[in-house]
């Protein structure tokens, strides 16, 4: 038979059986027809690292292409979906103020005594903090938070060496070489590698992070909440969630480039934990640039600690005093929040376990490590004018108080702090639970709507 | 009232995306597989694919061809426009070669190993004949609609189809010839 012939034959017969659902092929007697099934078995897809994520957050989109209001006609596409997002929680936004059942009558009171005169302290829909997140900034879409999943590790080495994963941003390819690297491991399923770990100071006194704060992670999860979806773990960013609230810490003072506001108390969702939590805020008239923060905590009072969120943004020990590595900004007057978890000695350190060390006994201490120091930090930041960093220094001393009895800035941290864990699906989130940050959360409004929306959504919480 | 109807129908196509997520992903996913021949760079394409669905989900017209040649015709584009910005990057080099460390398979190795022999097999292909036992396999096209797509003749993809499959035979162990 020629070649032709014997083609043509194959592919009628090869189109007729690949119209059939299944395996098309199977029981056929022609060989290459035989190859075909195989082919179309070789089923690699179990190797995705993005089938999970990619659904997520697809679907979370499909909410926003689908939905068919009148806007969306009018406006061509990406744009529209942030200004619709915007334009609707700002018209709901003063109606699920009024429709918000507060849990107690403790919230009214409270209300007053704490910043009342700035009104809702929670950035309300419509603020003008959030005016260039969604709307107008370049590359603020609201879609691309969502279609692009990069996980937080990947621009840490120091994660992909103690994890062993390698999670690939989806569509963040393009941004460099160095982050194109693969590890013969394939990653974890959980997502641990998402969050920053427990550290032992002993090993790592030092914690340095720069106050780069992703904007639009916060408002696309509310934006997410409202429409009736939980936001994709990995979008959630816990310290966008901390740093959405207003704190009233004080303007720094006279020859302080900004003021170190630094405050412990119990940890609410881990018993014999405490929280650190340190707080800046820039001058009013003018804003700072290259703010870098370091940690470095006293290995007689911490046995490990724990940065909750900033996992993009932490920077090497040596970064810190290297004035060519950039740091976060802060706006004239803005506020920055971080907060640590750090567990005593004494107690578990939840997910780490290490066998005591055959050739080393113990650290040597400095005598300042003898007192009741818990944390030292350190702050570097750039006036509009100085092309040198100015450090600044603050120590916080290891007495934590209950949480009850802790300030309405450092139990609003926490309660953010804390929501944004249980969305984030954090594996330190201890016993953690909707009704927890509800306790915690300072009266305010719009955080307890959207606790609540939250807790709605999420059928496994607790209630 | 027409707010409702509005969102039972944004809600309905919600659905019928996802579930067609579902079905298709396996399929995109080892088509760009195939045709890059790396891990990282499928799910690139993939995720590109989906979303370009999604963007243009409404419209699709169903009387111009069926979804799914409209997918895999998304899904060719999408890989087309990945090796032309790769192209563009010059420290990245194309094919299955450039990217050596891939992980180990998740599950099944016999059937992994099966798996990795016919892709290997298949990267001894020219690169459109890959493109075509691709679009033929994963993609389910017909000849003409793959025809149309690469601009060829419906029997020049017949018979370039026919002996890519040959030749896929005597490459490939257990395929005695």
């Amino acid at each position: 038979m020629d070649e032709l012939k014997e083609a043509e034959l194959f592919n009628a017969e090869l189109e007729e059986l690949l119209a059939r659902p299944g395996s098309p092929f199977a029981g056929t007697f022609r060989p290459e027809l035989a190859l075909a099934q195989r082919i179309l078995d070789a089923d690699l897809s179990r190797e995705s690292r993005v089938q999970e994520t990619l659904g997520r957050s697809l679907e979370a989109r499909a909410d926003e292409v689908f939905h068919p209001s009148l806007l969306s006609r009018l406006i061509p596409r990406p744009r529209t979906l942030a200004l619709c997002g915007a334009l609707a929680s700002a018209m709901l936004a003063p109606l699920a103020f009024h429709l918000i059942q507060s849990p107690d009558d403790r919230a009214a009171q409270l209300q007053q005594g704490f910043n009342a005169q700035q009104g809702p302290l929670f950035y309300s829909a419509g603020s003008a903090y959030e005016a260039g997140n969604g709307v107008g900034s370049p590359g603020g879409l609201v879609g691309e938070g969502l279609d692009v999943i990069t996980p937080l590790n990947v621009r840490d080495p120091s994660n992909l060496i103690m994890s062993g994963s390698d999670i690939k941003g989806v569509a963040g390819g393009s941004s460099g070489g160095d982050e194109d690297r693969s590890v013969a491991v394939p990653p974890v399923a959980a997502p641990a590698s998402w969050e920053n770990p427990y550290r032992s100071p002993v090993d790592q006194p030092l914690s340095t992070f720069s106050v780069e704060i992703d904007a639009r992670a916060f408002p696309e999860a509310r934006r997410l909440l409202d429409s009736g979806r939980l936001p994709p773990p990995e979008s959630v960013r816990v310290e966008s969630f901390v740093n959405a609230f207003r704190y009233s810490y004080p303007a720094p003072g006279r020859g302080q480039t900004l003021s170190i506001n630094l405050e412990t108390a119990s940890c609410p969702w881990n018993e014999g934990h405490t929280l650190a939590r340190i707080g800046l805020r820039g001058p009013a008239g003018s804003s700072l640039s290259d703010v870098k923060l370091q940690v470095e905590f006293n290995p007689a009072r911490v046995k490990a600690y724990r940065l909750i969120g900033y996992e993009h943004a932490r920077l090497k020990a040596g970064d810190f005093n290297d004035d060519a590595k950039a740091g976060g900004a802060l706006a004239a007057g803005q506020t920055v929040t971080a907060l640590y978890e750090i567990v005593p000695h004494g107690r578990d350190v939840p997910g780490l376990s290490v066998d005591a060390l055959r050739y080393q006994k113990e650290i040597r201490l400095s005598p300042a490590a003898g007192g009741r120091e818990l944390m030292t930090v350190k702050v570097r930041a750039k006036g509009p004018h100085d092309g040198r960093s100015r450090l600044q220094t603050a120590v916080l001393m290891d007495s934590p108080p209950a949480w009850r009895k802790a300030s309405p800035d450092f139990r609003a941290a926490a309660a953010a702090a804390g929501l944004g864990m249980l969305l984030r699906r954090s594996e330190y989130k201890g016993a953690l639970t909707y009704a927890m940050v509800r306790d915690v959360s300072v009266p305010d409004a719009e955080f307890l709507r959207l606790t609540e929306r939250a807790r709605r959504l999420d059928s496994t919480a607790l209630p | 009232m027409e707010t409702a109807v509005a969102e039972m129908l944004s809600a309905n196509a919600g659905r019928e995306f996802s579930a067609f997520y579902r079905d298709w992903f396996d399929r995109v996913y080892n088509y760009a597989r195939n045709r890059t021949g790396s891990v990282t760079r499928a799910d690139e394409i993939v995720s590109d694919t989906f979303n370009r669905v999604l963007d243009s989900w409404d419209s699709f017209d169903p009387m111009k061809g069926d979804r799914r040649t409209w997918l895999f015709s998304i899904a060719f584009r999408a890989v087309a426009d990945h090796y032309r910005s790769e192209t563009r990057r010059k420290w990245m080099t194309l094919g299955f070669a450039s990217e050596p460390k891939e992980p180990p398979p998740v599950q099944g190795l016999e059937a992994a190993e099966e798996h990795r022999a016919l892709a290997a097999a298949l990267q001894t292909l020219a690169p459109e004949h890959r493109e075509i036992v691709s679009l033929k396999f994963y993609g389910g096209l017909t000849n003409r609609a793959i025809a149309k797509l690469l601009g060829l003749t419906e029997a020049n993809v017949g018979v370039i189809l026919f002996r890519s499959v040959r030749r896929l035979r005597e490459v490939l162990p257990g395929e005695g010839k």
